[in-house]
């Protein structure tokens, strides 16, 4: 088991030994799967595009608590006795994603160690992010916090996997990930491209040099 | 906070003894007292651990020397399970809390019974999913709530409030240094909102802490 998704796996192999109870969904960008406190009763696995959870507070505020890329589950809490979703789930770009009922993923993960295993394999993956991303809102600045943003969506630390031009990405959404504001992003963002770790025209390019800002006091 | 209505329930919390009772070698029960380091952030991370009995709390140390509590974890909860990944380092510090007795699990044993045993790996998927939850929950608390708000909520849930008949009123010691590591306040942040709900009404220290479902009223309000 490992966090990388096993390459023998073909997930599309996993959509075949689903028979009833799933859907092919296409969509555009801005979609909207499911909003906070609707039913939950499928789980989603992430084809293609970008999706983001967003969890909106009482008070109106908008968090983002994950920005999820192709071969992501979500929803997954659906299969504990969560009966209601905890967040909003909207493409951020145009996204092929499987639904899959409650109980047809239940009966899979039963029958079908190979299924279970690449599952178990994300759910340890992305537990390890969501710790990742608890420690750095409790000990670092929202400028730390934002670098650090910024080099996962690039994929730094993936080896041979770095995009440094990163899809489109608004600075509401950035706001939204690490708990600041959208003028708090705009500042640090223009810092960033005078000192040259990033280049920023609509578009991000991200630099190694980066990383000076997460690394360094 | 969204609605804290989440049920954390697992069916029948010891089935997993029955299960890794059936791991031959590569596995360790191990007693600890208050206080003793199960392992270092930056060890080498080869095993899972298992709560038999007690208290686990894992604490994260940053370059600059502040520390964070991750997690406080129960009888019946695993811990370290990230050195199932390519995760070869661990990234939090084990720490007990009270006595406490543990089974740590050999990384190669526990793939074997996950791989074996498709009850156990569905029972450990069900504790993965939980936990995912929880955290996503702290992570949810830290981006909205103010310190008084979570160190409300972070009391609630230690004294299992939500959890149906499980609720513990009564709160085993934890320290006020605990409390503000695992909310990221400082502890005289702490203090002083525990003075303030002790005068509310909402807690009283008095011979163990002793929680009031009123306290409810710092998290569900504005």
């Amino acid at each position: 088991m490992t966090s990388k998704p096993n390459p023998s796996f073909n997930p599309k192999a996993l959509l075949t030994k689903i028979n009833g109870g799933k859907t092919l969904l296409s969509v555009d960008k801005k979609h909207t799967f499911f909003s906070q406190g609707d039913a939950a009763d499928a789980v989603f696995y992430l084809e293609a595009g970008r999706v983001q959870l967003s969890v909106l507070s009482k008070g109106g505020k908008e968090g983002v608590i994950a920005v999820l890329e192709p071969d992501a589950f979500f929803c997954e809490g659906c299969l504990t006795t969560q009966t209601v979703r905890m967040s909003t789930a909207t493409a951020i770009e145009n996204a092929t994603i499987v639904r899959i009922e409650k109980q047809e993923m239940i009966r899979v993960l039963h029958e079908d160690p190979e299924v279970s295993t690449h599952f178990m394999s994300y759910l340890l993956s992305r537990n390890i992010r969501i710790e990742a991303d608890l420690v750095d809102q409790l000990f670092n600045s929202s400028e730390k916090r934002l670098a650090r943003v910024l080099l996962l969506l690039a994929h730094f630390g993936k080896e041979g996997k770095e995009e440094p031009i990163l899809p489109k990405i608004s600075q509401e959404t950035l706001a939204d990930m690490i708990g600041t504001t959208r003028s708090r992003v705009s500042f640090f963002l223009n810092k960033f491209r005078k000192m040259g770790f990033i280049e920023y025209n609509g578009d991000f390019k991200i630099h190694s040099s980066l990383l000076n800002i997460v690394l360094h006091d | 906070m969204p609605s804290n209505k989440i049920t954390k329930k697992r069916k029948t919390p010891f089935d997993a003894e029955a299960f890794l009772s059936l791991i031959n070698g590569g596995k360790t029960v191990l007693k600890k007292e208050n206080d003793q380091t199960l392992f270092s952030q930056g060890d080498d991370s080869d095993a899972v651990f298992y709560i038999l009995e007690g208290k686990v709390k894992l604490v994260v140390v940053s370059p600059q020397g502040k520390e964070a509590v991750i997690a406080v974890l129960e009888t019946g909860a695993f811990f370290g399970e990230a050195c199932l990944t390519t995760q070869a380092i661990r990234i939090a510090t084990a720490v007990s809390m009270g006595e406490t007795e543990v089974i740590r699990i050999h990384k190669a044993a526990m793939l074997r019974v996950l791989h074996d045993e498709p009850a156990f790996s569905e029972l450990f998927l069900s504790y993965l999913l939980t936990r995912n939850i929880r955290i996503e929950a702290d992570l949810v608390d830290q981006l909205f709530n103010s310190s008084e708000k979570r160190l409300a909520r972070v009391l609630l849930l230690l004294a299992h409030f939500g959890k149906e008949s499980k609720t513990e009123r009564i709160l085993p010691k934890i320290s006020q240094e605990t409390l503000s590591e695992m909310i990221g306040t400082t502890r005289s942040r702490v203090s002083f909102f525990m003075n303030k709900f002790e005068k509310l009404g909402f807690i009283d220290t008095n011979d163990g802490l002793h929680i009031h479902s009123s306290l409810l009223n710092i998290v569900l309000h504005d």
